[in-house]
């Protein structure tokens, strides 16, 4: 016998068992026919330890204990009195029916399974194959820490898995893939068995890896590997904080919570002096480490739980920890690795196969869960004996007649349902995610077998990283024909999966429970809140740019470098880039923390841009630029509040805004106060969140823009809305020599060549401008500075002042406490830009520069050439309202001079005022003043269109 | 020696290709190996023609198994996933390319060395789509294509729907040749012709011609080879006045102006994606509503460009067929503009009739619109769409007097001299040219197509101080309003037909004369507007 590895089963009933089954068996090599399966005996042990009371998966622990141990059934049965006691089919049958059903089974095999499946060990007839729990894992060698002497060894290249299983996805069903393991191998040949096949790594070594890993690693060995590639890490609350040993923590969690699996970042494997190698051995042999460290795991936790028992800890005294301990025998432990770097899927080839690999996608199809059947319940209907088969190479071989001899009758044999076993299994498309498609490329497509916990945890949408082990299996070329190993297909078991796979498009987790939120170690501990953030080794990528941006940051004209960035193929329009810009980083959201109900008002961080101009003028290329770099960016053209709540957290770009319907207008005034969207549906009304920036471009009322009129009459929107704009921009095509100048220079240079060079100007490109915008909006909260604040509050009284007339005592509005709030939130963006964690002066005055420029083409009455706030608060500016009160006075004159004649024809009144006025009299300022007087019941008009007649009332 | 291998690989390619396998070279691959060695022993034109060419005449069921073919194609799909394939058999036979699959291995005991399992690329590729009979070299003899459509499997992969083509499975072994292939490239894939399963996530499998390909040519965009500035017979001038009389002769009732400008838009490409300088889209308008016969114009320039895609739109076309490749249960569907690179695409409004337009109908138009003004298409994927870079001249053909779906950026309404109609039921009525100076046309436009236009600096400077000049004068006659002043939009669109007119010239550059013609041109297009 060789050296048995270091480690104690514990539960010592078994490991005599298993003690005497290697033994036994050791003498029995080559008698591979006995541990097929189907043979009763071991499924029908109810083996009860302990006093546990799920017989099921007793049993089944201990039929796997068994097969793991290549037990042949028949010689351990006389010995173990709990096997004779508990079963439940006729131990009569035992002796008689293995060895008599061998030969035609191994036959049945040869006819209904491809030949070429067959082990390429010496062995003919298969052996039983090794029941592991896993779908994931296909083992190529049995584990239980006692009988390493007895572990098989087996071609761990036999792609064996031929079996459709009829999900059209091509996947075999490989959880059930059979796995053949080698004759037994004399035992005195120890040092190759105790090896991975064709490898010098002994697993004895592996298991002791883990062991320590698993009870000697300490946060700090990471928070150092951390430091010395430069990842930013949180810094340890405690010093003893580093010293704890986090997987016997983890281990405990496990046994409060009852988990049974354990996601193992495989970067501290890694970073652990005494498990170094076997980061390398997990990555390259997962199929013969994964089941090691899985036994270890169980093996840990069982004697943890003893530890405690005795130690008498909390939850684990007397009666009580006993059936802890039971439990915990009872059930399979899974480790779960994740934590490599992620490469792209067209990458993946087939010298991968049978290897660790983490990758990232998109699900774009799943099927539903296919309950694969692992062990099938037969029952005689004559004499009511009953047996279980487990599948083999993904076929449950019925049993032709019943194994009883006394019985013996053929074709008596049914399937009892509901006492089979099934596990849960699910076949998932991972298509490559647009980032990770090379330029002009389609997307490639990846099949992947999930199992058990992992069922159903990723839905068509999701992004996903994917740790799992690369599978090639040979297909058929031909229907028709039987050739198998010449073609071969890919796809991935899946070991760990993470939701939300990086990129800009990250899922959403508010769109998740709160408990799957947690989903990265979905089912298991391990990946614990402060270590899942970045696992998949974008660590250092991401602390790259991270770095980068910091650099980007600290340069004196980033404000210029960022705002050029914003769509650089149009020309010229720097503020209003600028305040684009500004937009994109936003301000900050506030909310008063006391007063009012819940928790006080919120004040919204997000700017509003409005863009107004002629056709032609580039205001949709902006849109679209801006559309592509915002976070969450939708565009939207005129209609669809729907796209609101679809940018909640972004930028939702409308383009056409006047030709808005009503009713999607007024959706918008609660999007950009309330910042949530209300939808009526079925009597019920749902508010959704809606905290979006708008960026809109609206055309003028005519094709052009007249400069001679207001921009409220310019366009056909609610000066309600436009107020809700912190910024509105003019964008008007006019005639200036200097600029046309420039302008052609910059167009026909474009022309000179055929392909123009792209401009050297020094800018971002968009993918990088949109990382330092994310970046910025999620780790910068500026807060503004005492200096900044007296700033904002000179800056917004000299804002009122310019209203003010020293000639008369016109009194204009030229700022509210709109633009104050405006100007807080610019302050913020600007602050934000350059990443600086306070506002302060110079963010202020910018943002003070950039309103007064917006006010200035604006809000500016092109009829007193004044700055007038009141003009887009309330579409009619102080200008304008002397104008109708001298109107109303001229009517009111001419109606008055009339005498007796009362009556005086419209037309003639607007010929009149004309007449005297040196400004054209506007129509609808006309009918305005005439709308007025009728409501004061001054005049009244009669009579339709031309013929109107304006009738004075006494 | 050398014919002896040619005629070797006509007709045993894969002895060829197995006992190349036999001679080991360590140094390349085998992929590599058998791409250069095919490609050597083809490398001539006339080698190259001798191979059996693919088409609707010679369909593969006509075929023997194996044989070498050449298949003229516009890739369609390259989202199939790859396959894998054991390069060496243990009994040391090479794998791949259709080899060695069908012996009797299956006793085989040996396990599969990974190691010896080499990718290979699956793409599908369909007949070039709206392929000029001329310009292929099948056209040259004289047969006239079926009308009935081919029984293509996978019709779904073909843009122009219930349209006669082939479409063929396409697996390529050299990873280096597979690489830079995109959807819409055009590829003369040379291989070995075999009938293979193609894999879908649907239950039944089709077995689908597959070639695999033993070497592959690039097909320029031109299809057939031209030059720039070409040689001609007569003066340039001349052949393209009578080129332009042509085309208003016996498609736009002798309206020269309007031919001028097909002329130019049928010449326009794609010159550079950042700045986007796009292909002019033209607007011919007031053709009048037809139902049943195709506007002449259609006949008359498939005569002229080497690919050309007539998109007939009609309320059950707009409404019910697709105009975007989608994949559908991971099948790349094709639809109406998933045309190659160089194409021409004449949307034809003529037969719309009223009714309403459902909202993919919407979707659609809303995409031939964006295509028109961005050349890029985006295909659609589950949860994700891709945008893929295009490069087609669009030609708009409204019945009256403006598209009602379309913005384009020039607009010609019609003005007929004679009372020649518009519309043909068939080609059969268009009165052809000789030969030659059939030919002599298509190198002009084929030319124009290729062309390398430049600006001189001092012409820059001309045409800056113009558009200056311009816009003072138009500013000062409105008086401060801005009415009919030259937006810098003018400017581009000038820019642009002045490069045309130099390639429809064979000129390779922009001069103060091409200036001016070019603005003439432009007012009196715009003369016709008002």
């Amino acid at each position: 016998m060789s050296s048995p590895p270091p480690l104690d089963f514990p539960t010592s009933d078994l490991d005599a068992e298993m003690e005497d089954g290697t033994a036994k068996s050791a003498a029995g090599s080559g008698r591979g026919p006995l541990f097929l399966p189907g043979t009763p005996s071991a499924a029908g042990t109810p083996a009860r330890h302990r006093g546990s009371d799920a017989p099921g998966s007793d049993v089944f622990r201990s039929a796997v204990a068994r097969r793991a141990v290549g037990l042949p059934a028949t010689p351990r049965r006389g010995k173990d009195p709990l096997f004779l006691a508990g079963n439940s089919s006729s131990p009569m049958a035992f002796p008689s029916s293995t060895p008599a059903k061998t030969p035609r089974r191994s036959g049945a095999q040869m006819m209904d399974s491809d030949p070429l499946d067959f082990p390429t060990s010496p062995a003919t007839v298969a052996p039983q194959t090794p029941r592991h729990r896993r779908g994931d894992i296909h083992p190529t060698i049995n584990f239980t820490p006692t009988s390493s002497a007895r572990r098989a060894r087996r071609n761990t290249r036999d792609p064996s898995n031929l079996n459709s299983d009829g999900t059209n996805l091509d996947i075999p069903m490989s959880s059930a893939a059979p796995h053949l393991s080698a004759a037994p191998v004399p035992s005195d040949e120890p040092d190759e068995i105790r090896a991975i096949w064709g490898t010098t790594v002994s697993l004895s070594d592996t298991m002791k890896m883990f062991r320590d890993f698993i009870q000697g690693f300490k946060p700090k060995y990471r928070a150092q590997y951390d430091r010395e590639n430069g990842i930013p890490t949180k810094p340890f609350q405690t010093p003893e904080d580093a010293e704890v040993v986090l997987y016997e923590q983890y281990l405990r969690r496990m046994r409060r919570t009852g988990d049974t699996n354990l996601n193992i970042d495989v970067i501290n494997i890694m970073v652990y002096p005494h498990s170094k190698k076997l980061h390398g051995q997990l990555i390259k042999y997962p199929q013969e480490v994964i089941p090691v460290m899985d036994q270890v795991l169980k093996d840990l936790m069982v004697e943890l739980a003893e530890l405690d028992h005795e130690a008498g800890a909390e939850g684990m005294e007397g009666q009580e920890g006993e059936e802890e301990i039971a439990d915990i025998i009872s059930k399979v432990y899974k480790v779960r690795p994740f934590g490599l770097p992620s490469v792209n899927m067209r990458n993946l080839n087939p010298t991968d196969t049978d290897k660790l690999v983490c990758i990232k996608g998109l699900v774009i199809r799943a099927t539903p869960v296919i309950p694969d059947m692992k062990v099938a319940f037969f029952r005689c209907l004559t004499c009511q004996h009953t047996v279980q088969v487990e599948i083999d190479r993904g076929k449950i071989e019925e049993p032709a007649r019943c194994s009883r001899e006394v019985c013996g009758q053929v074709g008596t044999m049914t399937m009892i349902h509901n006492r089979c076993e099934f596990a849960d299994r699910q076949v998932i498309r991972l298509q490559e995610t647009p980032d990770a498609v090379p330029d002009g490329q389609t997307p490639h497509t990846v099949s992947l077998s999930v199992y058990d916990e992992l069922v159903d945890v990723a839905k068509p949408g999701d992004r996903l990283v994917i740790t799992g082990i690369f599978r090639s299996v040979p297909t058929r070329v031909n229907p028709r024909m039987r050739t198998m190993k010449s073609l071969f297909k890919t796809y991935i078991d899946a070991v760990h999966i993470k939701l939300g796979g990086g990129g800009t498009l990250g899922f959403d987790k508010t769109t998740r429970p709160a408990q799957g939120d947690r989903a990265p170690g979905v089912a298991g501990v391990g990946d614990g809140g402060d270590e899942d953030e970045e696992g998949d080794g974008g660590l250092s990528r991401k602390a790259e740019m991270e770095k980068r941006i910091r650099e980007l940051s600290e340069r004196d004209d980033i404000y210029d470098v960022l705002s050029h960035s914003v769509a650089p193929s149009i020309w010229e329009l720097d503020d209003i880039k600028k305040g684009i810009l500004l937009q994109l980083f936003g301000g900050t959201n506030k909310s008063v923390a006391r007063g009012g109900g819940g928790g006080g008002p919120r004040y919204r961080g997000d700017i509003n841009v409005l863009l107004v101009g002629d056709p032609g003028t580039s205001k949709s290329q902006i849109l679209q630029y801006v559309h592509k770099i915002a976070p969450r960016g939708v565009y939207t053209s005129g209609k669809g509040s729907g796209a609101l709540v679809l940018s909640d957290g972004g930028v939702c770009c409308i383009d056409e805004f006047d030709k808005m319907s009503d009713a999607t207008r007024s959706v918008l005034h609660e999007v950009m106060e309330q910042q949530t969207v209300s939808i009526a549906k079925a009597g019920i009304i749902t508010t959704l969140n809606a905290r979006t920036s708008i960026l809109a471009a609206a055309n003028p009322v005519g094709s052009k823009y007249d400069v001679d009129l207001p921009v409220t009459r310019n366009i056909d929107l609610p000066p309600t809305l436009i107020s809700r704009f912190d910024l509105l921009y003019l964008v008007l095509d006019q005639v200036d020599e200097n600029l046309d100048r420039k302008l052609a220079q910059h167009l026909v240079s474009l022309y000179l060549e055929d392909k123009p060079a792209v401009e050297s100007e020094d800018i971002l490109q968009l993918p990088e401008l949109s990382a330092y915008i994310d970046y910025a909006r999620n780790n910068v909260h500026p807060i503004i500075t005492e200096h900044a604040g007296e700033e904002l509050v000179t800056c917004y009284v000299e804002m009122r002042k310019l209203g003010e007339d020293s000639r008369n005592n016109e009194k204009r509005i030229t700022a509210t406490t709109r633009q104050l709030e405006s100007m807080i939130r610019l302050s913020e963006g600007h602050a934000r830009m350059r990443l600086s964690p306070l506002v302060e002066l110079e963010d202020v005055r910018e943002a003070y520069r950039l309103m007064k420029e917006a006010i200035r083409t604006s809000a500016m009455d092109p009829r007193t050439g004044k700055i007038d706030m009141s003009l887009l608060n309330t579409g009619t500016g102080s200008g304008q309202r002397k104008l109708r009160e001298d109107m109303r006075k001229a009517v009111l004159d001419m109606i008055s001079a009339g005498g007796k004649n009362r009556n005086i024809k419209w037309s003639d009144v607007v010929r009149q005022l004309n007449e005297q006025s040196s400004v054209k009299v506007d129509t609808a300022d006309f009918n305005e003043v005439i709308k007025a007087l009728e409501n004061e019941g001054l005049i009244k008009v009669v009579g339709e269109r031309e013929k109107r007649v304006i009738r004075k009332i006494d | 020696m050398v014919s002896s291998l040619l005629v070797d690989a006509l007709a045993r390619p894969s002895v060829l290709l197995q006992d190349l396998a036999n001679v080991p070279d360590d140094a390349q691959d085998l992929p590599a190996r058998v791409s250069k060695y095919f490609g050597d022993i083809f490398a001539s034109d006339d080698a190259f023609n001798e191979i059996t060419q693919l088409g609707l005449e010679t369909p593969p069921e006509s075929l023997t198994p194996r044989s070498l073919v050449r298949f003229d194609a516009m890739v369609q799909d390259t989202a199939c996933s790859p396959e894998i394939y054991l390069s060496k058999r243990s009994s040391g036979e090479c794998g791949g390319w259709g080899l060695n699959e069908h012996d009797a291995t299956d006793d085989d005991p040996s396990p599969v060395d990974y190691n010896l399992l080499r990718e290979c690329n699956v793409i599908w590729a369909v007949s070039i789509p709206g392929q000029s009979p001329w310009s292929s070299s099948q056209g040259d003899l004289g047969v006239a294509p079926s009308t009935t459509p081919a029984p293509s499997p996978l019709s779904h992969k073909y843009p122009l729907p219930s349209t006669a083509h082939l479409g063929v499975q396409i697996k390529i072994y050299d990873s280096t040749l597979a690489e830079p292939i995109r959807t819409t490239d055009l590829y003369s894939f040379v291989g070995i012709l075999t009938s293979d399963p193609w894999h879908t996530s649907s239950e039944t499998v089709t077995l689908v011609p597959t070639i695999h390909v033993l070497f592959a040519r690039q097909i320029a965009s031109t299809i057939v080879p031209r030059a720039f500035p070409a040689s001609f017979e007569s003066p340039v001038r001349e052949v393209r006045e009578h080129l332009i009389s042509w085309v208003a002769d016996e498609a736009l009732a002798g309206d020269k102006l309007a031919a001028e400008w097909v002329l130019l838009a049928v010449m326009s490409k794609v010159q550079s994606r950042a700045p986007p300088i796009l292909p002019l889209s033209l607007n011919l308008t007031g053709f009048g509503p037809s139902t049943a016969s195709n506007p002449k114009l259609t006949h008359v320039l498939s005569q002229l460009v080497p690919m050309l895609a007539v998109l007939p739109l009609s309320l059950n076309v707009v409404n019910s067929t697709t105009f975007v490749p989608e994949s559908k249960d991971e099948d790349l569907h094709s639809g109406w503009l998933q045309l190659p690179k160089g194409s021409l695409c004449i949307v034809s409004e003529v037969s719309m009739d009223e009714g309403t337009v459902s909202q993919k109908g919407v979707y659609n138009l809303r995409t031939i619109q964006d295509t028109m003004s961005n050349q890029t298409l985006d295909y659609v994927f589950p949860f994700s769409q891709f945008s893929f870079e295009t490069d087609i001249s669009f030609l708009v053909l409204s019945a009256g007097k403006k598209s009602p779906f379309f913005r384009t950026q020039l607009q010609v309404p019609l003005r007929g001299s004679t009372d020649t109609g518009l519309y043909a039921p068939d080609a059969s009525l268009i009165r052809l040219p000789s030969p030659e100076t059939l030919s002599e046309y298509r190198n002009l436009i084929g030319g124009g197509k290729i062309a390398n236009i430049t600006l001189e600096e001092s012409t820059a400077k001309f045409i800056q101080d113009d558009f200056v000049k311009e816009r003072q004068a138009a500013s000062s006659k409105n008086a401060g309003k801005t009415g009919d002043v030259v937006t810098s939009d003018d400017l581009i669109i000038r820019m642009m037909v002045a490069k045309l007119l130099a390639a429809s010239y064979h000129r390779p550059e922009v001069t103060r004369e091409i200036w001016e013609e070019a603005k003439a041109l432009d007012e009196r297009r715009k003369a016709r507007l008002d």
